[in-house]
């Protein structure tokens, strides 16, 4: 006897009801458990062990079929509990359902909630779903208020897409629970479930809730709901197929689903008005398969009002409305697809006119495209009134798209030809192609131009005139080859060709040259130690921030407090320790005695033990241990002092020299060094002052100063630290004033020697750079996405000359050295170690006179610009070694053009403030870099159309004449001959060369452009050659 | 009360209050809009607005522009969804032929309806507006559109508070003419279907036109997340001109706010971008020193009765009519502004009255750095020392430093992240409050107001 009939049989209480429906719902079967053990025992087994094992599969296979049988086992527990669950439910009275509601929502919390993670054994979620389908369809009858059994059938993790029953079972089981309840109460609960529908979902959870609320919508008659998301489920319902479902309506396309639903009617009015149904409409017309067209939602709608089940006009008129009310293209493509699947017939058109015309401003365009088709069809019909097809070009003749602005002209042309016979239109036709000339695409401008010859002649004179007189806004040359095209006709108006552009360059010259002011002003240094425990918590806070290889740490922050450090700790300790103490002991870095600490943290010297601590930390942690160090008051120096600088030689020590590790990045190696010697130097042998504090965002020392630092060092007797002053001469700038130089000279300790001898002497020689051309094998994984460009393998610097000539051991030997001594520039990322951005905007300011070995060191990072965005963000290093001396090489040169091929707009602007730095310093090479952003381009690293808005900023600067070098030299690699195709887009790269070939006075014909010039056709990049070989050859 | 479905407090904006004071269904505005076709446009832009939302776009987005009559001239407003942009169409009286029977406060929603209406305005078309406290009708030649007043959301009081703060301390950056702004506007990134809250980009005047940069300068006016501007597009076609706005900008500023204002004939909109796409004008803090500060609520009261719907609040004039010196009537009117009743338009750099829902005791429930700033004064754990405080929570302690010219600053990592551009943190106001309770023998040092 099942166990239901016996509480129902017996008296009952609340207790008991439970009990016994938590029998039921646990579907419990000793035999049943122990199949599911044995199965994952088996599959337990399984793991480890040789693959391929003959006997481990065997026993793979025998526990698979033990797991089929178990589940087999499962749905018929399932099953055969289910009309016991039923049954036991219908016979509740209402107070007895009371009773059970909460029990029942306490077992759903266990069952579910958050604390029933999956073990990991199929087994175990199966049970566990057999168990929330059994629950589900009890709590349904557990609940009198209509809102609380809405809520119970809507709750998305109860659902279960499972072999065990399929949603139509599913739904039945409910259905037939609520069976006897009052259809009143079933309506409302219909209507509370349509509420709690959401647009926008797929999942199959909303499905079985949608599947529910309508069974209960048929069930109880109500008027079908029109909610947003009743409606997103309907059409979902009919769009994809239910996966585990019995296919039973496959024979049926949606066109004769669709006639006979009884939804139909109320619901397609409001497929215009629920956003999120749009993308669905298009379902089966973007996929890989086709489908036939009545299988499709547009297709169907359209068959269905072809039949005059769904009224036609309506249909057109709300899909035009929808079009209107606009949104993104993905939501509007169903609708664009529905307009097609209807074939407006030109009365229909005819009568929507105003909508079509409405949709060309500002549509989407694939929108507008509809509309200019529609009122196109309309016009050779003859049934569109010349200011109606003025308005639309006018409309479309201003918008970005350059398809459509060609189709619009190829209206006009069409139309012009037909109002012949009519001068007073056809003039006001041509006075609109005064906004086609305004475009800046060459192909656009000669469209229209030609369309003016073609049709100027028989339009009238006063036509013409205003034409004429509408163009003056526009650029000179175009209002020249206006007046042209209007023929003897027109009034001898406007400059010739010749003083137009010569007015232009003239106009333009006396724009603004570019400009350097000079490096960006530092902030002023750090007076008090209250400030220092700012600026060490923004430090310390920062690093949380970064990745753990101090991505983004920022060389003047770091020096500023620094240097504040060592000069704060040289005038009162004890202060200093008092204002930082709090700071530290928040980012958890404790000096090891006297300071109280906070409980979590054992303190920091059982943090040295660790070998890895690098890694997470960085350079960031390590300024805060040297603030500990700096803080300890002269008492405790004494006391832990033997212990921290234990500690820092450990700290030393733990630094890899060589592998995959954070400190391969050799900045970040210079700056542990330094941070080492500080922490140390300020335990053992504290100085006033640092010497190789930055005074320029570039990273330059002022000689001066220096000088007087290493004078009063003399004076006082006390002896630089020898890394900080190798990073100070390092930091020098290269050239010194003579003054500077003679007080040098005056200086007798060995540091002064040192220092009057650089400055004497100049900045240690450039390692020289040089490009080779390597063919690495190909080594790219299959998976791996986009071109294979790495197989003939692309650009390495080689440095020449070595470290050989120069003393070992010190900063110079390290940052000098390259390491691998060929800089690889990566096709891709696993070519790079991950490094590579570590500390990336500390290069400049450790090499602020070798700016072209800093871009060499920084080359890895700063190529993978435009394919990587890993790297983003590192482009802001740029305008920093623009500002920094030395001459501008093949790194700075490949490091620049990588840059303005970046795949973050924010990296671009970056590159192109570095290109406005160097022109305004005379330090660009526009060759150079043209022939490295064509061997780039050619090698499909990045598609030109990138590197043209940078360049127009860096022109609209002023830097004509730079931007003229680096398109004059770009060009000719990437056009045929040198190539067989030229790139996508370069017409966009050629317009800009025409822009600022005028100001900059460029004149000479290009060889490839002349030939291109020459060949004659009508696509963009002709037309752009036409235009610029016009101007270069103009005189 | 809580909407349940929306979670959206039931502000109501001045439901009536007008220069007549309370009505039950004023009307303030009835007459038509003399360019149809770029107010028409202008309104769906203020829309798109509404109904956007920039940063984690998935989410849903609220679409209720604020509509003030302001005497001649009607203001409509709006936030976007994340609260990071800040939209206003001014229409001018030049474009507005028509019978201001009243001045006031709406906000509507702008639904599928009205919105199929205002885009088949076309070029000859009329446009009637009719501007009630309770509603918005939009007569077009397809018939009459009524949409009903709807509850603000909270977040959008906040939002005005802020912008009104931020923005009057902007000035004009640069002017582009009509084709160099289709060009520059044309050229910026576009809108990507994820936004990863990028990096700031920052524009300087260059010739006639602009030109990204990567690095902030003197002079540039910062562009944070500009696929923002995209909303201008559709109205290119109507510019005259471009304009930019921004506050004083200094080598290694953070991202700041920004205004974009785009002229067209009779009317104007303005973009206001907040300092990053992910941060919200109503979390930006810039008025919780004026809220902070009660010196000024006598004066605000006096002056907030005074104010009549001006289409711009001339200054002296109301120091005048108050009998205060200028000073304190533009601390009076800042004080306003945190209520949202007090507009500031820098097109004109005036301040304009609107109403909105104003309850002193939400102040405090909206601001939680304020709210927790007193509850540390209450706690007692503000300790000053001259000008340096030590606010302890929990079992750490932060340190404020009040600079001579009154800044302040803190040592939390709040503020280290921000470095006081997000407004002040809890200690800081503390301390401030603490500072101005104290006693101190030199009597009140330094004020908190305008303290970064």
């Amino acid at each position: 006897m099942p166990p239901g009939t016996a509480a129902v049989a017996g008296g009952r209480s609340a207790q008991r009801d439970w009990q016994a429906l938590r029998r039921l719902l646990l579907l419990d079967d000793a035999r049943l458990d122990r199949a599911l053990k044995r199965v994952q025992a088996a599959q337990q087994a399984l793991h480890g062990g040789r693959l391929w094992d003959s006997h481990r599969m065997a026993r793979w296979r025998e526990a698979h079929m033990e797991h089929l049988a178990a589940r087999e086992r499962l749905a018929g527990a399932v099953r055969d509990s289910m009309p016991v669950i039923v049954e036991f439910m219908r016979e509740l009275e209402d107070t007895e359902r009371r009773a059970l509601a909460g029990p029942i929502r306490a077992y759903a919390g266990e069952l579910v909630g958050r604390r029933a993670v999956w073990d990991g054994s199929p087994s175990s979620f199966e049970l566990r779903w057999a168990r929330a389908y059994a629950l589900r369809v009890a709590g349904a009858g557990c609940f009198t208020g209509a809102d609380a059994t809405a809520a119970w059938l809507a709750r998305r993790d109860l659902q279960t897409w499972s072999f065990q029953a399929g949603p139509q079972e599913q739904m039945a089981a409910v259905l037939e629970v609520l069976r006897d309840r009052d259809p009143e109460w079933l309506a409302d609960v219909a209507r509370r479930l349509a509420t709690r529908l959401r647009p926008g979902s797929g999942q199959a959870t909303d499905r079985i809730t949608w599947a529910t609320t309508s069974a209960l919508v048929r069930r109880t008659g109500i008027d079908p709901p029109t909610g947003d998301g009743f409606v997103y489920g309907w059409v979902m319902e009919h769009t994809a197929p239910w996966s585990g479902a019995p296919q039973q309506r496959d024979h049926l396309a949606l066109s004769e689903r669709l006639r006979d639903d009884p939804y139909l009617a109320a619901l397609v009015p409001r497929l215009f008005e629920v956003d999120q149904v749009g993308e669905l409409l298009l379902w089966g017309i973007r996929g890989p398969h086709w489908i036939p067209a009545e299988e499709t939602w547009p297709g169907a709608l359209a068959r269905l009002a072809a039949e005059g089940v769904l009224d036609r006009a309506s249909l057109l008129d709300r899909c035009l409305g929808r079009l209107l009310r606009g949104g993104r293209s993905a939501a509007l493509g169903g609708f664009v697809a529905l307009h097609e699947a209807l074939v407006p017939a030109l009365d229909e058109l005819a009568a929507r006119t105003r909508d079509y015309l409405r949709l060309l401003p500002d549509a989407q365009p694939a929108v507008a495209a509809l509309a200019q088709r529609a009122l196109r069809q309309l016009d050779d019909a003859g049934r569109l009134d010349t200011s109606v097809v003025v308005e639309a070009s006018r409309a479309v003749l201003f918008r970005a798209e350059r398809k459509l602005v060609r189709a619009q002209l190829a209206w006009l042309d069409a139309a012009g030809r037909r109002r012949r016979n009519r001068p007073d239109e056809l003039a006001e036709l041509l006075g609109v192609t005064v906004v086609a000339l305004g475009q800046d695409a060459a192909q656009l401008q000669e469209r229209a131009l030609s369309l003016i010859r073609r049709h100027a002649g028989h339009a009238t004179p006063t036509g013409r005139a205003a034409l004429l007189h509408a163009g003056e806004g526009l650029a000179d040359d175009v209002r020249h080859r206006l007046a042209e095209a209007l023929g003897d006709a027109a009034p001898a108006a406007g400059p010739t060709v010749e003083q137009a552009t010569a007015g232009g360059a003239a106009a333009q010259s006396t724009e603004a040259e570019p400009s350097w002011p000079g490096p960006q002003a530092l902030p002023p240094p750090i007076r008090t130690a209250a400030e220092l425990a700012e600026e060490l918590a923004a430090l310390l806070q920062g690093a949380r921030a970064d990745r753990s290889i101090d991505e983004t740490l920022d060389p003047v922050a770091l020096e500023r407090v620094l240097a504040a450090l060592v000069a704060l700790a040289h005038a009162d300790r004890a202060a200093l320790h008092e204002a930082i103490a709090p700071v530290l002991l928040r980012y958890n870095i404790c000096p090891p005695e006297g300071t109280p600490r906070r409980t979590e943290w054992e303190g920091w010297a059982t943090w040295l033990r660790s070998d890895d601590h690098w890694y997470w930390y960085g350079a960031r942690t390590a300024v805060g241990m040297v603030a500990a160090a700096a803080a300890m008051a002269p008492a405790g120096a004494r006391a832990g002092g033997g212990a921290l600088r234990g500690a820092w030689r450990r700290l030393v020590m733990s630094v890899p020299k060589a592998g995959r590790h954070p400190l391969r990045s050799r900045a970040r190696q210079a700056i542990v060094y330094r941070l080492r010697e500080i922490g140390t130097g300020l335990l053992d042998e504290p100085v006033p002052v640092l010497l190789a504090t930055t005074a320029t965002t570039a990273g330059h020392v002022d000689p001066s100063v220096l000088v007087d630092k290493v004078a009063r060092a003399e004076r006082e007797g006390w002896q630089p630290w020898e890394l900080d002053l190798q990073l100070a001469l390092l930091r020098l700038p290269r050239q010194t004033d003579p003054e500077v130089l003679e007080h040098a000279r005056r200086l007798r300790s060995p540091a002064g020697r040192r220092l009057a001898e650089r400055l004497r002497a100049g900045p240690p020689p450039d390692p020289a750079l040089d490009r080779l051309a390597r063919t690495y094998p190909n080594a790219t994984p299959s998976w791996a996405p986009g071109p294979d460009i790495d197989r003939t393998l692309v650009l390495a610097v080689k440095v020449e000359g070595g470290a050989a000539t120069r003393p070992r051991e010190s900063l110079t030997d390290l940052l000098f050295d390259l390491d691998p001594p060929e800089r690889v520039v990566p096709g891709r990322w696993w070519d790079t170690s991950g490094y590579e951005y570590a500390a990336k905007l500390c290069w400049p300011a450790l090499l602020p006179s070798h700016r072209d070995l800093a871009a060499a060191h920084l080359l890895p990072a700063l190529s993978l610009l435009p394919r990587h965005s890993h790297s983003r963000g590192a482009g802001a290093v740029l305008p920093l070694l623009a500002e920094a001396d030395g001459p501008v090489g093949t790194a700075l040169t490949v490091a620049l053009a990588a840059g303005l091929g970046a795949a973050e707009p924010a990296d671009r602007a970056a590159a192109a403030d570095a290109l406005v730095i160097l022109a305004g310093r005379r330090q660009l090479d526009g060759a150079a870099l043209g022939r490295e952003l064509a061997a780039l381009v050619a090698l499909g690293l990045f598609p030109v159309q990138r590197i043209i808005e940078p360049l127009r900023d860096v022109a609209r600067s002023g830097a004509h004449p730079a931007v003229w070098d680096v398109i004059a030299a770009t060009l000719p690699p990437l056009l045929p001959p040198a190539v067989d195709r030229a790139p996508q887009r370069l017409a966009g790269l050629v317009a800009l060369g025409a822009e600022v070939a005028t100001p900059s006075r460029a004149r000479g014909a290009i060889p490839a452009l002349t030939a291109l010039a020459e060949r004659g056709g009508s696509s963009q990049l002709t037309a752009e050659s036409r235009r610029l070989h016009r101007i270069l050859t103009s005189n | 009360v809580a909407d349940p479905v929306t979670g959206r407090v039931g502000l109501e904006t001045s439901g009536g209050v007008t220069t007549n004071g309370r009505v039950t269904h004023p009307r303030f505005f009835t007459g038509f809009v003399a360019g149809a076709e770029p107010a028409a446009t202008g309104l769906l832009a203020l829309a798109n607005v509404a109904a956007a939302r920039y940063y984690n776009p998935q989410l849903r987005a609220f679409r209720d522009p604020v509509v003030t009559c302001a005497g001649d001239r009607l203001r409509f407003e709006s936030f976007s969804g994340c609260c990071g942009v800040y939209a206003r169409l001014d229409l001018l009286p030049g474009a507005l032929e028509g019978e201001v029977i009243d001045r006031g406060t709406t906000n509507v929603d702008v639904n599928g309806p009205l919105r199929e209406a205002l885009a088949r305005v076309g070029g000859g078309d009329p446009l009637r507006l009719e501007v009630g406290s309770d509603e918005l009708a939009v007569t077009t030649l397809d018939g009459q559109v009524v949409e009903k007043q709807v509850p603000l959301p909270e977040r959008w009081l906040r939002g005005f508070t802020e912008v009104q703060v931020i923005t009057a301390a902007f000035d004009p950056r640069a002017e582009v003419p009509a084709a160099e702004a289709v060009r520059f506007l044309r050229s910026l990134p576009r809108p990507r279907a994820r936004s990863r809250g990028g990096v700031a980009l920052w524009a300087v005047p260059a010739g006639r036109s602009l030109r990204l940069t990567s690095r902030p300068a003197p002079g540039a006016v910062c562009l944070p997340g500009p696929e923002r501007l995209e909303t201008l597009l559709p109205l290119l076609r109507f510019a005259r001109s471009l304009r930019a706005y921004g506050p004083v900008v200094a080598v290694g500023s953070p991202p700041l706010a920004s205004a974009w204002e785009l002229e067209l004939p009779g009317m104007r909109l303005v973009l206001t971008l907040s300092p990053e796409p992910r941060r919200g004008f109503s979390g930006e803090g810039a008025a919780l020193h004026a809220l902070a500060d009660d010196d000024t609520a006598a004066d605000a009261d006096l002056v907030g009765a005074l104010l009549a719907f001006e289409p711009r609040v001339e200054v002296d004039l109301l120091a005048e009519r108050a009998g205060l010196p200028a000073a304190r009537v533009r601390a009076a009117l800042a004080q306003l502004g945190t209520a949202g009743r007090v507009g500031f338009d820098v097109a004109e750099a005036a301040y304009f009255h609107r109403e909105l829902p104003y309850d002193p005791d939400r102040v405090e429930r909206m601001n939680p750095r304020l709210r927790n700033a007193r509850s540390l004064v209450e706690a007692g754990a503000v300790r000053l020392d001259g000008d340096l405080g030590t606010v302890t929570v929990g079992d750490h302690a932060h340190r404020v430093r009040f600079a001579p010219d009154g800044a302040a600053s803190c040592t939390c990592p709040w503020w280290a992240k921000y470095r006081g551009s997000r407004g002040p943190c809890k200690h800081v106001l503390a301390a401030g409050i603490a500072r101005r309770e104290a006693p101190t023998a030199s009597g009140r040092a330094g004020s908190l107001t305008g303290g970064r």
